[in-house]
């Protein structure tokens, strides 16, 4: 008796069986399971020779289905394919000639030299989706080595009717005769040729002794002419010698005036100096605010100092909760404050390029209507870009300087400045972490901005340039709907200078002013 | 028997045309005879199939003499099967640069063609020869009378486990055996003959459909019941002492060879 037992033994060949099977199914078939989801579709073809049930059909050679069925419906083969349901193939715009423009087009393509075909489908873009049922708007007829053959049947015709001709004219005895005229004709023209040469040897030889005493004469000129040069040389000489004196008189009455002219570039150049060192002072604030030192660094950076924020302001929240019962007696105490004006603003902003979004939470302190202390936090998909050369040490090739770009998506920090003119206000500070100079213009009763900003002078070769619309929904919304003073939708462009990241987007925000936040705050139940 | 026996009374008062045509009608009546005999086992076989008590316990033991005892003849030939095709078949289509179609086609043959008929062959071998043995030597030794007078239907106890395990067992072996002639073919063809894996595979995914697996193992099945049918006919019908058994044997695993290329002909038609 072996070990095993004959139910096990049974049992085993059984198992065995059955993966093998389940095996190859899913490994050497690779239609398995594909029928879940298909579209069955029809075309009409002049000549189905080549193809077969079960034929490949091909997107951009890739195989997306295979031929169902072909049948002969009239005088044309039916040919049914079922395609993949996920490839979505389009009608097109039917045109005059029963040509659909930009449709579904499938066309008969030979698959190797054996002759076997398979079926070349190219989905089109524009018209109704094609569904289970319908046909394949466009049908190339002839493809492949046949159409070549039928092409090439053509052109061995044209090539036929020109050799006839020419054998017409060339052949035969005629032909020959004519050919031999030629040649006799052409023997007897280079005879006058040269018998025209032989009689008129003599004069030609006088054409040329002509030629010669005309050479010489022209030669003579030129000598003459030598002499004469550098007399008119020395008469020019004079006459700018006296232009000089002239010029010399004339500088020195202008003299005093291109002076202060020159004072005035210097002056222009050191203001520009300033301007730099300024900047470059700027650079430097944000590089540390960047790496967390300073104070305003650390207010940023550290996390402890932002939760003892927080628990400031969910202190100050409370107090102030507290304190709302009081308001109005407070009223009075708040009138010195209370010309400080708060704007708060929030936008998100869809980078269609980068095809992200982009969020800019504004603050904005307004002590006076003529200035302004701007300060944001910007999350943005970009992120900062930080280049580092570092030296590395490989043993080989000796040490190599390599240079290190990173991109952080972080949130950065707006800090600025700004100084307004009626529809106009100029800025500086910083711009998402580097230094920066802005510009708005301001219409329509605050409802129309265009902001333009422009920073980060050293990340590229060129500085960013960015430019911004806020259209405020209040313009076109009666005066009495104040609600709409808070809304606004934004457009702009990013950065057209520097093409690398170049950008354009739309978003929506809203402000709030400090009226705003002051009934909200009322309004807030005491915990 | 006895009618054919009257049949011949007087042999030595007849004319050679006579004879020739006499014995032209005995051999058709005898003909007719086994036919209606397989016929009639077959029919038997059937209701005895339905007809309680089930003898699951003779199924199983049949069942490991067909499947158990053939899987290692079946992998064996299944691999050296599958390795000469692919090797024949990179050979030939090397000659016009299309080798990557050795893995398919040998997949499709082997799946379609190949693995049903010589899966049966190996099995009429070694399975309805041991059948027909087993039968017949009870047959002679009048074992089969014995249980028909112990009122035990010997086509119930003998025949049906026989071939229902057979019937059930095939598809396996065979699906066993297209496995392993495709595992071969690639051993052969990506390994020694050089064609290129990516197509070799890529061929077989877009050639094979899984019908193409399924057709083979239903010709399997019924290839089963044909081989071990024959084998017990032929035992269960033995006479003549242990001479007998041996014909029955032999005549056993011809007929079963002969009947499966045959039959897969038709069967071919019909499947596909």
């Amino acid at each position: 008796m072996s070990k095993f037992s004959t139910p096990f033994k049974v049992g085993f060949v059984i198992i065995v069986g059955i993966i093998v099977l389940i095996v190859m199914i899913i490994r050497f078939s690779a239609n398995w399971g594909q029928d879940n989801g298909i579209v069955e579709l029809h075309a009409y073809f002049d000549d189905a020779t080549g193809l077969a049930v079960r034929s490949k059909v091909q997107v951009a050679g890739i195989q997306v289905g295979e031929v169902t069925s072909i049948k002969l419906d009239g005088q044309r083969a039916l040919v049914t394919l079922k395609v993949r349901e996920d490839i979505e193939l389009y009608e097109g715009i039917k045109e005059d000639d029963d040509f659909y423009r930009n449709g579904a087009t499938v066309s008969k393509k030979l698959s190797g030299i054996l002759g076997d075909y398979h079926l070349e489908l190219t989905p089109g873009i524009e018209g109704k989706q094609l569904k289970s049922g319908d046909s394949i708007p466009n049908v190339i007829q002839a493809g492949g080595a046949e159409a070549l053959l039928n092409d090439a049947g053509k052109i061995m015709k044209d090539v036929s009717v020109v050799t006839e001709n020419l054998s017409n004219v060339l052949g035969g005895k005629e032909g020959e005769q004519k050919l031999s005229d030629l040649l006799t004709d052409l023997n007897d023209t280079m005879k006058n040729v040269k018998g025209i040469t032989e009689d008129n040897a003599e004069k030609i030889a006088a054409i040329i002794s002509y030629v010669e005493v005309i050479t010489e004469n022209a030669a003579n000129i030129s000598e003459t002419g030598n002499k004469e040069i550098p007399r008119l040389v020395n008469e020019l000489n004079g006459v700018l010698a006296e232009l000089k004196d002239t010029m010399r008189v004339v500088k020195n009455g202008v003299g005093d005036t291109l002076d202060s002219t020159q004072g005035g570039i210097e002056q222009l150049r050191a203001s520009i100096d300033k301007l730099d060192q300024t900047l470059s002072h700027i650079e430097t604030i944000a590089q540390n605010v960047e790496n967390g030192e300073g104070t305003v660094g650390k207010l940023l950076k550290d996390d402890a100092i932002a939760n003892e924020a927080q628990a400031l302001l969910s202190e100050t929240r409370t107090l102030i909760k507290s304190g709302t019962e009081t308001v109005d007696g407070a009223n009075s105490l708040l009138k010195p404050i209370s010309t400080l004006d708060v704007d708060i603003s929030l936008r998100g902003d869809y980078l269609v390029n980068t095809n992200a979004f982009k969020v800019d939470f504004g603050v904005k302190l307004i002590p006076s209507p003529d200035k302004y202390y701007a300060l944001g936090l910007v999350m943005d998909p970009h992120g900062t870009t930080s280049t580092k050369t570092v030296l590395t040490d490989s043993s080989a090739t000796g040490p190599v300087h390599e240079t290190i770009t990173t991109n952080n998506d972080s949130v950065k920090f707006n800090l600025q400045y700004g100084v307004r003119w009626k529809w106009f206000s100029g800025r500086f500070g910083i711009i998402e972490n580097t230094g920066g100079l802005g510009g708005d213009v301001i219409l329509f009763d605050d409802n129309w901005r265009f902001n333009f900003d422009l920073f980060a002078f050293n990340d590229n070769e060129y500085p960013r340039l960015r430019g911004t619309t806020l259209l405020y929904l209040s313009l076109f919304m009666p005066e009495s709907w104040t609600w709409a003073k808070t809304f606004y939708i934004s457009a702009g462009f990013d950065d057209p200078i520097n093409t690398k990241i170049f950008d354009y987007f739309v978003g929506l925000g809203f402000r709030f002013s400090d009226n705003d936040i002051k009934s909200i705050m009322s309004i807030v139940p005491k915990p | 028997m006895t009618e054919l026996v009257s049949l011949q009374e007087n042999p030595q008062n007849k004319s050679g045309i006579v004879q020739i045509v006499e014995h032209l009608g005995e051999t058709f009546v005898r003909f007719t005879e086994s036919f209606g005999n397989f016929i009639l086992l077959f029919y038997q076989m059937i209701l005895a199939t339905f007809r309680p008590p089930y003898r699951f316990r003779q199924l199983l033991i049949s069942m490991e003499f067909v499947g158990w005892g053939s899987l290692f003849i079946i992998i064996l030939t299944g691999f050296f099967a599958g390795a000469i095709l692919a090797y024949q078949c990179a050979y030939a289509f090397g000659m016009f640069g299309a080798q990557a179609l050795t893995g398919s086609t040998v997949a499709l043959a082997l799946c379609r063609e190949m693995s049903p008929v010589l899966a049966a062959i190996m099995v009429a071998g070694r399975a309805s020869s041991g059948m027909a043995t087993v039968l017949g030597t009870m047959r002679v030794t009048e074992q089969i009378d014995a249980m028909k007078t112990m009122a035990v239907d010997p086509v119930q106890y003998l025949i049906v486990p026989r071939v229902w395990a057979t019937v059930i067992m095939m598809p396996i072996l065979c699906a066993v055996f297209d496995f392993v002639g495709i595992v071969a073919s690639y051993v052969v063809g990506v390994g020694f003959s050089g064609v290129d894996f990516g197509s070799f595979d890529a061929m077989i995914d877009t050639m094979l459909i899984p019908f193409d697996i399924f057709g083979g193992l239903i010709k399997a099945a019924i290839f089963g019941l044909i081989v071990s049918f024959i084998g017990c006919y032929k035992g269960f019908y033995a006479s003549g002492g242990a001479k007998g058994v041996g014909e029955a044997t032999t005549d056993a695993v011809v007929y079963a060879s002969v009947t499966v290329l045959i039959l897969d002909y038709f069967l071919t038609m019909i499947i596909w």
